[in-house]
């Protein structure tokens, strides 16, 4: 059964989309894991399918009807087209993005503009997503959901789905903000109706760290108080601010792939990912 | 025998352990075509000038295995009509130099997306190999068309034009109660 991860922060620009296809990349993508991965892009603004897939496969994914993640959450819409909720086949939105020849790959269920629709009309739907996960979790070692940066349906669907929480902080003073209004996000998901579902903090990482910067060390310094106090845990290894994250969303290849990336930053981002590993018994 | 003779003797049974003797058998097959007649002296002769290339290919693999793959492709097109072989040899002079599908995961990609035989070797050579191998089951208007594709075969660019061009585009699904899902 797959491990199923929500890689999330209420605070937007905190690196999520670039952490989750980084994680992705390094379970598929290395021989030391050989992992199969699916990455479900939770998110109206699409950053993940941006970064995996490129233009041209996301044009034949809205040209060819491709169903998306809007579907899985429009499924049982009634409009005048449908005569009445036609289930979706959870084979439809899986869209492979690269298999490996010994089997380990990634794919990916992307989204579109139009989930942010799907907000207006929340009823009913945040249980849709974790229905269909359920279908497909075989075939997969790890799942990792990257959410949108607001509370709204769309978290209550990533916590449903989820065993764990990632999340990744800048350290700088406004993102740190974010990891208190989660945790209580969290809190109120374990007291609502879906209180039985087990539903983990897996730690908070700091990312774009410079380990340098006056601000960021006091930021972090006070994340650390913080989480000591509430019991929250915060990965050693830190996601070091790097140049080659944003060149490599744009030429869509994973940190240890590309040219311009100091093995150092690699090689922390992978260390981070074994931390990661670990946390979550994958 | 002399000594040469049975160093040739060790080389060719170690060889024969490592294709295997159906490979031997299908290669004994094509040597025996007329038309290989026409292609296997200069392959011989070229490969004699470039003896002993083992040692070369310590110094400059790279360019060693092109030279290698530009010398065996006409073996492999053999039996392909001569103006196919001829398009086929220029798409794999293109291949070779990058100039088209220039990473094994576009050679790879392509097949996948143009419904040919599927590609797992992790060696960008052999897969356009295999690539050439598929193509060149394809009649020749089916080829032609496949080339042309190939030629204007790339990811795309990822730049904010294009995606401004899908996110600014028309074809959004409107909300539920619409009649388009």
């Amino acid at each position: 059964m797959a491990k199923k991860v929500s890689i999330i922060n209420m605070k937007g620009g905190v690196g999520k989309s670039t952490l989750a296809i980084n994680l992705a990349w390094q379970f598929a993508g290395l021989r030391k894991w050989d992992k199969k991965v699916l990455v479900v892009d939770l998110d109206p603004q699409f950053n993940a399918s941006q970064y995996l897939i490129g233009v041209r496969k996301y044009q034949t994914i809205i040209a060819k009807n491709i169903p998306t993640i809007w579907e899985i959450f429009e499924q049982q819409t009634h409009s005048p087209g449908k005569s009445s909720s036609e289930p979706l086949d959870p084979q439809s939105v899986l869209f492979n993005v690269v298999e490996y020849p010994d089997g380990s790959r990634i794919d990916l269920i992307p989204s579109r503009l139009e989930l942010a629709y799907s907000l207006r009309n929340p009823g009913q739907k945040e249980s849709l997503l974790a229905k269909l996960i359920v279908k497909i979790e075989d075939k997969y070692d790890l799942i990792l959901l990257d959410c949108a940066p607001t509370e709204s349906v769309l978290t209550t669907a990533a916590y449903l789905t989820s065993d764990y929480v990632l999340v990744p902080v800048k350290p700088e003073f406004l993102s740190t903000i974010g990891l208190p209004l989660l945790v209580r996000s969290m809190q109120e998901f374990e007291e609502g109706p879906y209180a039985s579902h087990k539903l983990s903090l897996a730690g908070i990482v700091f990312n774009h760290s410079s380990d340098y910067i006056p601000e960021e060390v006091k930021s972090k310094r006070e994340v650390k108080s913080v989480a000591a106090k509430y019991g929250w845990y915060v990965f050693k290894a830190e996601v070091s601010f790097s140049r080659s994250y944003p060149k490599g969303a744009r030429e869509g290849k994973p940190i240890f792939s590309t040219t311009y990336a100091r093995s150092y930053q690699a090689n922390r981002f992978h260390s981070f990912a074994v931390e990661f590993a670990e946390r979550i018994d994958l | 025998m002399k000594a040469d003779e049975i160093d040739l003797l060790v080389d060719l049974i170690h060889l024969f352990k490592k294709y295997g003797p159906e490979t031997f058998k299908a290669l004994s097959t094509s040597l025996s075509s007329k038309e290989i007649i026409q292609y296997f002296p200069p392959i011989l002769a070229q490969m004699a000038i470039n003896l002993p290339y083992r040692q070369k290919r310590k110094k400059r693999k790279g360019h060693t295995l092109i030279k290698q793959s530009s010398l065996y492709l006409p073996v492999m097109l053999n039996n392909v009509d001569s103006n196919i072989r001829g398009i086929l040899s220029e798409l794999f002079q293109d291949l070779i130099e990058r100039r088209v599908l220039p990473t094994l995961g576009d050679i790879r990609e392509f097949a996948v997306e143009h419904n040919l035989s599927k590609i797992n070797t992790s060696s960008r050579q052999k897969a356009i190999y295999s690539l050439i191998a598929s193509f060149s089951k394809l009649p020749r208007e089916q080829l032609v068309d496949m080339i042309n594709a190939v030629k204007v075969y790339n990811k795309g660019s990822r730049g904010l034009e294009d995606w401004s061009t899908i996110i600014l585009g028309k074809n959004l699904k409107k909300d539920h109660g619409s009649d388009e899902k």
